[in-house]
Formats: structure tokens, C-alpha cells, sequence
């Protein structure tokens, strides 16, 4: 859940970034040791009979079903990735439309005070209700659709954003609004040379907050609302068969298109514009 | 070193003409039922370099913003070449305390924003920002993002940056208050050559005697609050001037004197809330 | 920062402003339901769809009630809830900590567990949900080590954070004093990472409590806020619904603010310690 940091577990990887390739394979194996040994402890288990195989299917067994699942042997059809285009679809839908709702209201919010105290309360309220909580009234309005799973996935997506957005703006001190007055600035200059660039580190991190409530509710919403597909859809029906492989195959999706959302899409962002301002990648103050 | 006559010129010349720049008249600020400042009036001249001191929360501060026009008075009228101060404008530099650089932009980006504000076309904003660069021995760093600097080195871009303008009057509030002993002497030889350089009005805030004495022409010492003016102090000495000079001594003792009567009072002041 | 002025200010006494001052956020919440109520009631909205605020309250507190279905319904579906919740935050906490310190202060522990941390934490919460329900069963063993797993991960990386918050110097002090190595652990180490326990128990819960909600709408079988709302959306009874969802907002905001914010600021107030996230 904490998608905030999963990268930010003090460990190897960053520290190595720059040191010779040996030294980064080396650290990249050291990485992987532990989890090949799990998985080997877990493949061990299931063989000599320690794990009902029914119940949990070894490694080695959920590998093929992926495999299968890919659908290697019949190339013109993949179920898996029809549902991981549905799935990446809905989340991609709520999380834009989140942004298009959130980061205008934000700006709102946090240039005006008058409006930001009575909007406020309600925003703190909302923010720890999980939105899953709404599929019920989603789901008696529209039914089990694609509407319900992307309005459930928006309302994730939403809030993070606009929280974001609001503290990013309030963060911008009033003497750096100061100066670029004092330079002659119009309207349009301070917002576009002072309050975009100056909320930009806490918004990129409520782009990144979003995107995985929007990634991680969908999994839930397509469980309880999707007809038939999306990978949520398929962990969940795949209860009926007691087939606990379809499932790992699909966590194990899940995981992966969760860790290149953050890496690949937003850890790009984030070195060409935060971390070079912050020389340390920290988000900071407005000096 | 230099002979008597040199001396007297710089001095003799702005004496001659002593325009007035800046003119504040029964100046009244409140926040609230608190009153900040209450009846403040004094006139800076052209090319005039004053310093204004006081105990710590007289507003002083609150000045400086005032003809910087972030805030408006009670009531009372400010002017600078005798229009009245309404909004903030690229006629006055401000550098604060706190640097407030953009950490989005390298220290170029920084010192050229108030070209680039006023649709300087970028060559010629950079050809401006060289001289600023070289004099505030910025050279070599135009393309580092401050984060990457030390306090002093924030504060020259800071300084660099309202110089690249030309603003003509500059205000500088607290502009060593952020600063190490040694990167502050550094920077109080500095600033006292670029004003020669740059010939313009400064009003800078400040809470060391010292340093007032020892670069403004005048030095204004304000009460606690609600803030008067309770002494207008000439040093006249030419700049240079050097910190071991016996007769700027005398000056600081001078300054010292009338403020910690001030000091004590506020102190007494604010054990009592 | 600017004006020096208002820090200043002697300390009003209770005036008008400040009794509105306190209570604007609540009317800031209560003003949109009155609009809400309103339109209701002339009319103008859906009330099968958007049954005013009176309602829902009405239908809660009979539910709340001897006459709710089953007596007291609401009270066992939040006493549930927080049951779950509770064992769940519990056991990460313990968990949690354990790790969290074998990753901060042993090298094997950081060698093992930083590699399945950062494999098993992007995988979302709930899609465990269905797996345990195989492997354990529908009780409310899965809906508590959903929680564990939603909580744990905030802990273990607050407590890594705060070990290496710690300064070396500390343990000199301490080692230069005769401490032994239980005496550091006991005397330094947890003392030092208590706030940041405090602080990763209060992220946790929050990503927690969403959790169980989740959990609960797709694995309780019977009781839990989660259940009730999603049980009520098969009999579209909206009222339920509404008042479900303002349950878990408001237990959720009571959570996370009031009962671990508290204690967080009481501690960081006293510590002067501010976890930086």
C-alpha cells in the first residue's frame, strides 16, 4: 500500500547506481539470492508434499500457467493480455480523469484561503475513506460496468491529487511571490515561472500517489464489479476453480505493472525535474 | 593610501545633489489592534545608502516591505520620486534574509527572471547578467541549481539577480542574517564595492550596529514597538571605510548606546506578555 | 515569517471569533448536507438514490437500535470492524518492529529482507484477498492479516528511517558510559525509534483501514462495515450504504487523527522529533 516509498527502502540498488558493472551485478544478484531461495524453500515444500499443491501451487507450476495464461501455444489469442489491457485501460481513464478534476481544484484551493477553509473539512474527511467504499453505490446506480470500476478508481485517484496539489501551492512561500512582483510579473508569469514550477515536487508526488490508489483499487473494483475481464476479474473468478496458480500469475502481474508505473513512468519524471532542482531528490522548501 | 581630497568627493558630490528618492511621511502600520509602527517620517536620498536598525520584532522588516509595496500602510504616505507606492515594482530590488532563489531554475535562470519578466530578449538578458555574474564572483557557477550552493553563495545570486534589473533603489532585508562570520565579512566587502559599482539608492535592514556603521551613509535607529524613528545617525566617512577605523568605532558606540536603551525596553516589553 | 508582528500577539481570550473559528470546519461539513437535506425534500434529487441526510440517520440509529436487524446491527458490524482492524494493527506493530530493526541494525537482516520487501509491497493489498480466502478460509483470520500486510509495510520503513535517523554518536555516549549491548537495545535503540513506531503505526493504519474495508467487502461473510455496505447494495437499501460509508470516513478520520495523531504529537512535541515523509 505504501507506494510512496517502495522504492525508498534504504538498500542496495541506489546507493551502487554509479560503482563499476561488476559491482552492479554482484548487488543485483545479492538482491535476487533471497528471493530465489524463497521461491526454491516454497518449491521444495510443495514437491515433497510439506504444501497441498492444490492450495498452493508451487513456483514452478504458476510459472507454466503464466505461460499458458500468455498463451504461448495459440498466438492469435492471450487472455492475460486482454485483461491487462482492460485493467491498464480503467486505471489509466480514472487516473486522468482524476487529474483533470484535481489539479485545477487544487490550484483553486490553494490560492484561495476562503475557499480553502470550507473546503478543507470535507477534503480530510474524504481522503481516509477508502474508495472502494462507494462501489456499493456505484454498483446499485450503474450495475457491475465499466462505468462503476473507472468511478470507483477515480474517486482513489482524486484525492491523493488534490491534497497534493493544495499543499503544493500553500508550500510556496510569500516572498517568492514577492520577488517575481517586485520584478514586474503579471498574473500569468506567476503562475506559470513561480506556482507550477513551485508546487511541481509535491505534485509529482500526488501524480505518483494517485496513479497506484487508482492501480491498487482497481484490483478490488474489477473483483467485485468487472463482467468479464481485467486482472482483478481474473484472480477473482479464478476462486471458483480453486485455481490459486491463475492467481499468483496474477499478483505477480499486478506487482510487476505496479513497479514500472512508479519506475518507468514516473521515476524519468521525477530525475528530469525534482531531483535536479533538489540535488539530493528531496522534495524541499522553496530556497 | 588615498589623499584628503579623494576623500571628500564621493560625499561632497551627494551632498551637493541630495535629491530625495524616497520620502516617508507619518507612516502608520497595524496588524489588527497591534500597531507595528506609528508615525514614521524621513526622506532618503538618491544614491544614499541607509541602514535601519532597531530591536528585534520593531518592524523593521514592515518598512522595508512597505516601500517595497508587499504591504500598504494605515495610513500615511510613501513615495519614491513623488508618486505614491501602490503595488510592488521593477524599479525597487529586493533580496531577503532567506535568499528565496527558485530552486527550479540554475543560478542563470535565477539572475536573468527579471529580464525575462520584463521580455528581455534572452541574449541580451544574459549579456546583462555577465557583469552581475563576474562582480558578485558567480563565474563558473551560471549552470549550478541552488541547491548546490553555500549560503553565501545564494545570497550573491540572490544580490546578482536584483542587480541584473537595474532597479534603482535596492532592499536588502537582513541580507547577512543567514550567514556564517566569515562569508559575511566576505560578503560586506562585496556588497560595499558593488555599490560603488552599481551607484544606487539601498536601504538595508539589518540588527548589527557593525555592519550599519560600517557600509550606510546614514543610520536610522528605530524603537521598539509601535516603531518611531529615534535617531537618524550621519556617519560621514568615505568609502571605503576600513572596520578597524577608530572613528567609526566612536560611530558604533554612538549607535550602540541609543538602541540598547531601546533593546532593554522592548526586552522588558515581552517578558511582560 | 514576514511580519514578526503577529507571533507577537498576546494571547486573546475566548472571543466569538474563536468559538466560530473552532467550530467552521464542522459547519463547512454540515452546510453541504443541508443542501443536500433540502433539495431532498422539495424534490429536486433522486431520493430513492440520494435519500436525505435525516434518513440515513434515522435508519442508522434504528439500526443501532434493539429494533435494527439483527438488535444492535450497527454496533456489531463496527465492533468487528475495529476488532479486525485492531489485531491486524497489533500484529504488524509487532511484526513490524522486529523486522524493521533487522533491517536498520543486522546486515543479514537487511540483506534478506530489503529484496522480498521491495518484491511483495507493489503487489496491491486486496489482490491477496482471494488466495487467503483459499488458504485460510472465510473468517476473520483473512480480513486481519490483510490489515497486517496493508500496516506492516509503513512500519518497517518508519523504523529503518529512524535507526538511521540515529546518530552514532548516541551509541558512543551510551558505549562510552559502559552500556552493554541488551542495555543499548533497551536504554537506546527502542526509546530512539519509538516516535518513528508512532509515526509508521499512524501511516499504516490509515492504508489499513482502507484495506479492511476493501477485505471486507469481498471476503467477510457476515458483520464488518465493509460487509454491511456491500450486503446492503444487493438489497439496494441506500440508506445503509450512505451510513456505512460515513461510518468508515468518520472511524477512519477518528483513527488516524484523533486516537494515533494525538499520541504522535504528543510525543513529537515532547521529543522534538519530526519524522520526515
Amino acid at each position: 500500500m505504501s507506494t510512496s516509498n517502495s522504492s525508498a527502502l534504504p538498500g542496495p540498488g541506489s546507493a551502487h547506481a554509479r560503482m563499476a558493472t561488476t559491482i552492479h551485478i554482484v548487488s543485483l544478484l545479492r538482491f535476487l539470492a533471497p528471493i530465489v531461495a524463497m521461491l526454491l524453500v516454497w518449491e521444495f515444500c510443495v514437491r515433497t508434499g510439506l504444501a497441498n499443491a492444490a492450495i498452493l501451487p508451487s513456483p514452478s507450476m504458476i510459472l507454466v500457467r503464466g505461460a499458458e495464461l500468455l498463451g504461448f501455444s495459440h498466438a492469435d489469442h492471450s487472455p492475460l493480455i486482454s485483461h491487462i489491457l482492460y485493467s491498464l485501460v480503467r486505471a489509466m481513464s480514472a487516473f486522468i480523469l482524476g487529474c483533470m478534476v484535481a489539479i485545477p481544484l487544487g490550484f483553486l484551493l490553494g490560492l484561495n484561503a476562503f475557499a480553502y477553509r470550507w473546503v478543507s473539512p470535507i477534503i480530510s474527511l474524504m481522503l481516509p475513506l477508502p474508495a472502494l467504499a462507494w462501489t456499493p453505490i456505484f454498483l446499485v446506480i450503474m450495475g457491475q460496468s465499466e462505468a462503476t470500476i473507472v468511478w470507483v478508481c477515480f474517486l482513489g485517484a482524486v484525492f491523493p491529487i488534490l491534497y497534493a496539489t493544495i499543499q503544493g501551492v500553500r508550500s510556496i512561500t510569500k516572498q517568492s511571490l514577492w520577488v517575481v512582483r517586485s520584478m514586474g510579473a503579471r498574473r500569468r508569469d506567476i503562475f506559470f515561472k513561480v506556482l507550477l514550477p513551485g508546487s511541481l515536487p509535491a505534485l509529482m508526488a500526488g501524480l505518483k500517489l494517485g496513479m497506484a490508489h487508482s492501480w491498487r483499487t482497481l484490483v478490488a473494483a474489477e473483483m467485485m464489479a468487472a463482467l468479464s475481464s481485467g486482472v482483478g476479474f481474473m484472480i477473482f473468478s479464478a476462486r471458483t476453480y480453486m485455481d490459486v496458480s491463475t492467481m499468483f500469475v496474477g499478483i505477480v502481474v499486478l506487482a510487476v505493472i505496479g513497479m514500472t508505473i512508479e519506475h518507468g513512468l514516473f521515476g524519468p519524471l521525477e530525475k528530469m525535474t525534482v531531483r535536479r532542482w533538489h540535488n539530493t531528490g528531496r522534495v524541499g522548501g522553496s530556497r | 593610501m588615498l589623499n584628503v581630497s579623494q576623500m571628500d568627493i564621493p560625499l561632497a558630490l551627494r551632498e551637493k545633489n541630495a535629491t530625495p528618492k524616497i520620502t516617508a511621511r507619518n507612516i502608520r502600520k497595524s496588524f489588527g489592534d497591534v500597531v507595528a509602527m506609528d508615525d514614521i517620517s524621513c526622506t532618503i536620498n538618491d544614491r544614499e545608502f541607509v541602514a535601519i536598525i532597531g530591536p528585534s520584532g520593531c518592524g523593521k522588516s514592515t518598512f522595508l516591505y512597505l516601500i517595497a509595496g508587499f504591504e500598504k500602510p494605515t495610513s500615511g504616505v510613501l513615495t519614491i520620486d513623488g508618486r505614491e507606492v501602490v503595488k510592488p515594482g521593477p524599479d525597487r530590488g529586493v533580496v531577503f534574509q532567506e535568499f528565496v532563489l527558485f530552486p527550479w531554475r540554475t543560478v542563470l535562470g535565477n539572475i536573468i527572471l527579471g529580464l525575462e519578466l520584463q521580455n528581455v530578449p534572452r541574449k541580451e538578458a544574459e549579456e546583462r547578467a555577465r557583469k552581475w555574474i563576474r562582480l558578485t564572483g558567480l563565474s563558473g557557477f551560471e549552470d549550478a541549481y541552488p541547491s548546490t550552493l553555500s549560503g553565501g553563495m545564494k545570497q550573491r545570486v540572490a544580490i546578482a539577480r536584483a542587480l541584473t534589473y537595474d532597479p534603482e533603489v535596492l532592499l536588502l532585508d537582513e541580507p547577512f542574517g543567514a550567514l556564517d562570520v566569515q562569508t559575511k565579512n566576505y560578503m560586506i566587502s562585496d556588497l560595499q564595492n558593488l555599490w560603488t559599482e552599481a551607484n544606487r539608492t539601498i536601504v538595508m535592514i539589518t540588527h548589527s550596529v557593525s555592519e550599519a556603521v560600517l557600509m550606510a551613509d546614514r543610520v536610522l535607529v528605530f524603537s521598539a514597538r509601535p516603531s518611531r524613528i529615534i535617531a537618524d545617525v550621519r556617519i560621514d566617512m568615505a568609502h571605503p571605510r576600513d572596520a578597524r577605523d577608530p572613528m567609526l568605532r566612536q560611530y558604533q558606540d554612538e549607535v550602540t548606546g541609543i538602541l540598547s536603551a531601546e533593546v532593554d525596553k522592548s526586552m522588558r516589553l515581552e517578558r511582560n506578555l | 515569517m514576514s511580519i514578526d508582528v503577529h507571533s507577537a500577539r498576546p494571547a486573546n481570550p475566548i472571543s466569538l471569533r474563536r468559538i466560530f473559528d473552532s467550530i467552521q470546519p464542522m459547519i463547512a461539513i454540515a452546510i453541504p448536507l443541508l443542501i443536500w437535506e433540502a433539495a431532498g425534500r422539495m424534490g429536486w434529487i433522486n431520493t430513492f438514490l440520494f435519500p436525505p441526510p435525516s434518513q440515513i440517520a434515522h435508519t442508522i440509529w434504528v439500526q443501532a437500535g434493539p429494533n435494527g436487524h439483527p438488535p444492535g446491527a450497527i454496533l456489531m458490524h463496527v465492533g468487528r470492524s475495529l476488532y479486525r482492524f485492531l489485531s491486524g494493527l497489533a500484529l504488524a506493530i509487532v511484526i513490524g518492529t522486529a523486522v524493521g530493526i533487522a533491517i536498520g541494525m543486522t546486515r543479514w537482516g537487511r540483506l534478506i529482507f530489503t529484496p522480498l520487501i521491495s518484491a511483495i509491497m507493489p503487489v496491491p493489498t486486496l489482490a491477496w484477498t482471494p488466495i487467503l480466502l483459499l488458504l485460510v478460509g472465510l473468517d476473520d483470520r483473512t480480513t486481519i492479516i490483510i490489515v497486517f500486510i496493508a500496516a506492516s509495510f509503513e512500519v518497517i520503513y518508519t523504523i529503518v528511517v529512524g535507526i538511521e535517523m540515529m546518530s552514532v554518536k548516541v551509541f558512543w555516549v551510551a558505549r562510552s558510559m559502559g552500556a552493554s549491548r541488551q542495555q543499548i537495545f533497551w536504554k537506546v535503540i527502542i526509546p530512539g525509534i519509538l516516535p518513528y513506531l508512532i509515526t509508521g503505526t499512524r501511516l499504516g493504519s490509515g492504508f489499513a483501514w482502507r484495506a479492511l474495508i476493501g477485505a471486507e467487502m469481498l471476503a467477510a461473510s457476515s458483520y464488518g462495515l465493509g460487509f454491511m455496505i456491500y450486503d446492503a447494495s444487493e438489497y439496494m437499501s441506500m440508506d445503509m450504504i450512505y451510513g456505512g460509508i460515513a461510518l468508515v470516513a468518520l472511524l477512519g478520520y477518528f483513527i488516524e487523527n484523533v486516537l494515533i495523531g494525538r499520541l504522535e504529537a504528543a510525543t513529537t512535541s515532547k521529543w522534538g522529533v519530526n519524522v520526515e515523509r
